[in-house]
């Protein structure tokens, strides 16, 4: 396809400044976002067995609930009851209850205990998974602005920088498309990285649409629904609220009752944990949270129906999946499409994978940038020493983007060994990733970008440290051995991960150009 | 290839971006707008809402990266100024009463 050089000439700029403007954020966001893929996993992996009970008979749990409300009356408002099979444990925190992430709030949970009796437990629980979370949504830019996270207005404009640069890159290499497509030439080192950039990039470019229209939308839709309402509807309500269901009554049905009247509703579906609150008020609810592989859920993992907890009525459908009407299962199917919460554990790799490609490609986007523009300044045959602005720029990319990998590895590393040994354990994470990060921002920012070789080659070793933590601990030292399957993995990919990252640090022991970003 | 000056694009960064930001974002509202009055199942249909805000985003997007192939920074405000006023108008006449009303 043709295109003339003068439109290709401004959409080359184009792409290459939304790209430099945007790709430390992206980075971040796709690289925690490939973690997140696996946050039971991650959760269950941060949580020491101490913390968790086994799941107890459901009529037992029933029975003993009258007992467990009077000796913690938090019971009688809210709680959360975690299916597994024909058993469950039951779960609850004071006050708590919120949308935002409360990394301090003490949580209690009942269940079968080592002795297979009725047991409480206390704890702050490991939030590792929501924090990782949080890094995708935001960055780790911490602040709010009214009611709204900081960093994921952030998030939200370099979405829209983001969906720039897909278009201008897609235009930019349709002239040579079918040349350029899956050639990975090794002629030079910068054609073999612009090949790399090109070929991930273009492979997953129906994926990095979809995450850049869904991140936008999810963190500008109070200002989109806002204009909708006064541009489009006017005066009229575009949500009905329900009025609230009149029911006699405030003693919710047994549990047992409950759960058998959830899975009747959803068949096919598993049940895997229904969420009470307000009980007692006009505005008691059940949300069940219900997931089928086979199915698009419009959460992370499942969608949810909504039951009257006295009256044992399903009051909603509409977020379990393609139990809406047309316009709600198409809705739906947009968070799936995000959150890759379809077909399972394969499609759940597949984003993985596709994540830390797109991170890969806006790494290697900046630093390509940084160093063609000084083949473009060439004179008389010379390169010219790149410049303050230019150094600080790859400073910073390598910094920041190494700094969130050696950030998360650091976390996960002190929080295994200091797990039992603080009161909060999710400070330890925080603080944990916030000094590595900010130690490596520095260390690139004062010796310049070349330091990689030796961020990468800590980052390597902090995440090998990680197995062999779990490793040392069959001997009773230290934490815990992972005795779970997901627990195991998360242990391998670590390992895996600290490999690949020695790789990358043997590979830019290559690049030493000295005049070059990386000197 | 020679392109004659006259014909070959002006960058324009500031005025190009302001247009697809502000035009886009108008055309694009007035066209999800239309779409919630007069598509399938009107203004009423229950969840209608949620995928009406969702096209918004995708039309805003593309007018926002397409704008730069606008020869000047002046006529992409006059195109999509036009268009937005264009669509605009026929979301008023719409809720109006202008269909059937």
């Amino acid at each position: 396809m043709k295109i003339r050089g003068h439109i290709l000439r401004v959409y080359k700029d184009l792409h290459t400044w939304v790209g430099i403007t945007s790709g430390i954020v992206l980075f971040i966001g796709f690289f925690a976002g490939a973690l997140s893929m696996f946050k039971p996993a991650l959760s269950d992996w941060s949580t020491p067995p101490a913390q968790q009970l086994a799941p107890m008979p459901l009529a037992e749990l029933d029975a003993s609930l009258p007992g467990l409300t009077a000796e913690y009356p938090a019971l009688a408002h809210a709680f959360t009851l975690n299916l597994s099979g024909d058993g469950a444990t039951l779960s609850w925190s004071e006050g708590g209850g919120g949308r935002e992430l409360d990394i301090s709030g003490r949580e209690w949970q009942a269940g079968l205990g080592a002795d297979g009796k009725l047991a409480v437990v206390s704890a702050i629980p490991s939030r590792l998974a929501e924090l990782v979370d949080q890094l995708h949504r935001t960055a780790g830019i911490p602040g709010h602005v009214g009611h709204e996270q900081l960093g994921v207005l952030v998030m939200g404009v370099a979405a829209v920088l983001y969906f720039l640069a897909l278009v201008s890159g897609l235009i930019l290499l349709l002239p040579t498309l079918v040349k350029d497509f899956f050639a990975l030439r090794q002629k030079s080192e910068k054609r073999f990285w612009l090949d790399a950039h090109n070929l991930a990039g273009i492979t997953s470019f129906p994926f990095h649409v979809i995450i850049s229209v869904t991140v936008i939308v999810f963190a500008f839709h109070d200002l989109l629904y806002g204009s909708l309402q006064s541009g489009v509807y006017g005066d009229k309500p575009m949500f009905e609220r329900p009025a609230p269901t009149r029911v006699a009554g405030t003693e919710h049905l047994p549990l047992p009752e409950l759960v058998a009247r959830a899975r009747a509703a959803v068949p096919g579906f598993d049940v895997n944990e229904m969420a009470f609150s307000g009980l007692g008020t006009p505005r008691a609810g059940i949300r069940a949270r219900v997931s089928d592989d086979a199915h698009y859920s419009r959460g992370a993992t499942g969608g949810f129906l909504s039951l009257h907890p006295v009256s044992g009525a399903v009051t909603s459908t509409d977020m379990v999946p393609e139990q809406s009407n047309t316009w709600g299962n198409v809705v739906n199917g947009i968070f799936t499409l995000h959150f890759g919460s379809y077909g399972g554990v394969v499609i759940k790799w597949t984003y993985f994978v596709l994540g830390l490609l797109g991170a890969f490609v806006f790494y290697t986007g900046n630093l390509l940038w940084l160093e063609t523009r000084r083949k473009r300044q060439q004179r008389d045959g010379t390169l010219p020493a790149q410049n303050r602005s230019a150094r600080f720029m790859a400073a910073l990319t390598v910094g920041t983007c190494l700094g969130s990998v050696a950030g998360v590895a650091t976390a996960m590393l002190a929080g295994k060994w200091l797990t039992g040994h603080v009161d909060n354990i999710n400070q330890v994470y925080l603080a944990s990733y916030y000094i590595a990060f900010l130690a490596s921002v520095l260390c690139c920012l004062i010796r310049g970008a070349g330091v990689n070789r030796l961020l990468l080659r800590l980052t390597a070793l902090l995440a090998l440290g990680i197995p062999i933590t779990s490793l040392i601990s069959t001997t009773g030292i230290g934490s815990w051995p992972a005795t779970t399957l997901a627990s195991v993995v998360v242990d391998l990919v670590v390992l895996a991960g600290a490999a690949v990252l020695w790789w990358f640090a043997r590979l830019s022991d290559r690049r030493r150009a000295a005049d070059s970003v990386w000197a | 290839m020679a392109v004659d000056n006259e014909r070959r694009l002006r960058p324009d960064w500031i005025s190009k971006s302001l247009a697809g930001l502000i035009g886009g974002f108008v055309i694009a509202l007035g066209l999800a707008g239309l779409f919630a009055w007069v598509g399938p199942g009107g203004l009423d249909a229950p969840n209608k809402v949620q995928f009406n805000m969702w096209i918004i985003t995708p039309l805003w997007m593309l007018i926002l990266s397409l704008v730069f192939l606008f020869r000047t920074g002046w006529r992409a405000w006059l195109w999509l100024g036009g268009v937005a006023l264009l669509v605009q108008g026929l979301l008023w006449w719409v809720k109006n009463g202008g269909i059937g009303g």
